[in-house]
């Protein structure tokens, strides 16, 4: 019986789910919902400086090592927070591109297409590379995540002013 | 008869006729095309519904010829509601190539992993109760709801965790399955483990359960198809300035680092 109760537990809570998932759906148009949002800027460079093995190496071997592990996590902190962002303007772009692939020019809804694929990369990295970062701060010395999230992210940057000089050079109407 | 049982009968009653409504809506539109596996399978709840109605009232029709109709359709619905998760499935994913492979993985890799929850399960909790044969029938179908649920969840959860957008009808049909599924899996559940042999009080609020959530599924179903279709994004695809500045910024200092 423990089972079933466990099962009517989950199938409720799944239920409040779906339906908090279908009032946040419904309630903002998502184009109004992008608009609103702000994309943050992300120091790419800033970030490859974080993940570098070779900056790991020199902090540990220039500083104590009680210095070092309290540097290092307030490091591996700073780059879950840039990822965490890079992930969030990923999401935002994804719309965009979403809605430019709607356009009646083949070249805009080429670039459009391109962007959802640079954003849907970056997101999927992101997804790889936090929980790396989160377990190197729980246990120092664990490899960190390759610097994959920032070239995608360099990527998508090129990506997105392509698409904007298009659809504004352009200026050719959605279908 | 209780109030619960003609509370369940009703919803009963009404789910069958507004099965055939969104039948007739996904031919007027058209959208069986997109969603034939659906079409068939809203198709499939209107007969199969009508059908055990008549032959729940109909005098020549025998408990057991009637039992075994009940178990052919909840057997039949649950194969189709498969093919409906992945119909959806193939819809969500259509439009990102870059995702084709990894959700397809996924996809098999979940579905294959809940097999073995539903399976360890019924393994764990088996079929218990006065009404051994029922509970056993219930069984089989909470293992069956517990891998379609687990389906469902992982595509809302997936997809949303990746920002991406649904059409509004996939979303409404994802939705009317999701929430009879899941009332039918609650019901299923308890139903294997306390069937009686002779109906009670407690069966009939777990028919109401289960009927209502039928319902409320094929509410949702009407509801949506006949809501004005709302793609992924439908605004302009100009880029707003705001965003194009921020990226520009973003590049110049890209290229003054390189």
């Amino acid at each position: 019986m423990t089972i079933s109760i466990i099962l009517v537990l989950i199938a409720c809570l799944s239920l409040l789910f779906l339906v908090r998932l279908t009032t946040g759906r419904s309630l903002t148009p998502r184009w109004q919902e992008t608009s609103e949002q702000q994309l943050r800027i992300v120091d790419v460079e800033a970030f490859r400086n974080l993940i570098d093995p070779a900056e790991e190496e020199f902090l540990r071997a220039s500083l104590p090592r009680d210095d070092f592990r309290q540097i290092q996590r307030e490091r591996l902190r700073a780059a879950v927070e840039y990822i965490s962002t890079a992930a969030g303007n990923a999401a935002l772009l994804l719309r965009i591109g979403e809605a430019a692939r709607r356009s009646a020019d083949p070249s805009t809804v080429a670039a459009a297409e391109k962007l959802i694929d640079h954003a849907i990369q970056l997101r999927l990295y992101a997804f790889r590379a936090l929980p790396r970062l989160y377990l190197a701060m729980v246990l120092p010395g664990t490899s960190l995540p390759p610097a994959r999230v920032a070239e995608s992210y360099e990527q998508m940057t090129r990506q997105v002013i392509l698409l904007g000089l298009r659809t504004r050079i352009g200026g050719v109407p959605a279908a | 008869m209780p109030l619960v049982s003609q509370l369940w009968h009703w919803c009963w009653f009404a789910s069958t006729p507004l099965c055939g409504v969104v039948l007739a809506r996904l031919f007027v539109t058209r959208f069986y095309k997109e969603v034939p596996v659906f079409t068939t399978f809203a198709g499939w709840l209107a007969a199969g519904s009508a059908a055990l109605i008549y032959m729940n009232y109909a005098p020549s029709i025998t408990p057991d010829q009637y039992y075994f109709a009940f178990a052919l359709v909840s057997a039949v619905t649950g194969g189709l509601a498969f093919a409906v998760i992945h119909e959806v499935f193939r819809h969500i994913f259509e439009g990102y190539p870059a995702l084709t492979q990894l959700s397809t993985r996924l996809f098999r890799r979940t579905t294959i992993v809940l097999i073995c929850i539903a399976i360890g399960l019924a393994w764990l909790a088996p079929a218990s109760g006065a009404g051994q044969l029922m509970a056993t029938f219930y069984t089989l179908g909470r293992t069956f709801d517990t891998v379609l649920c687990g389906l469902l969840l992982f595509l809302f959860i997936f997809s949303s965790s990746l920002g991406l957008s649904w059409r509004s009808n996939i979303f409404g049909i994802a939705l009317g399955i999701g929430v009879m599924t899941l009332g039918t899996l609650a019901a299923y559940a308890i139903r294997s483990q306390v069937e009686p042999t002779v109906r009670n009080g407690i069966t009939d609020v777990l028919d109401l359960v289960t009927e209502s959530s039928t319902l409320a599924g094929v509410v949702t179903w009407t509801i949506y198809l006949f809501a004005h279709e709302r793609g992924p994004s439908r605004p302009s695809p100009d880029l707003p300035a705001h965003v194009l500045e921020t990226w520009t910024q973003e590049l110049q200092r890209l290229l003054h680092h390189q």
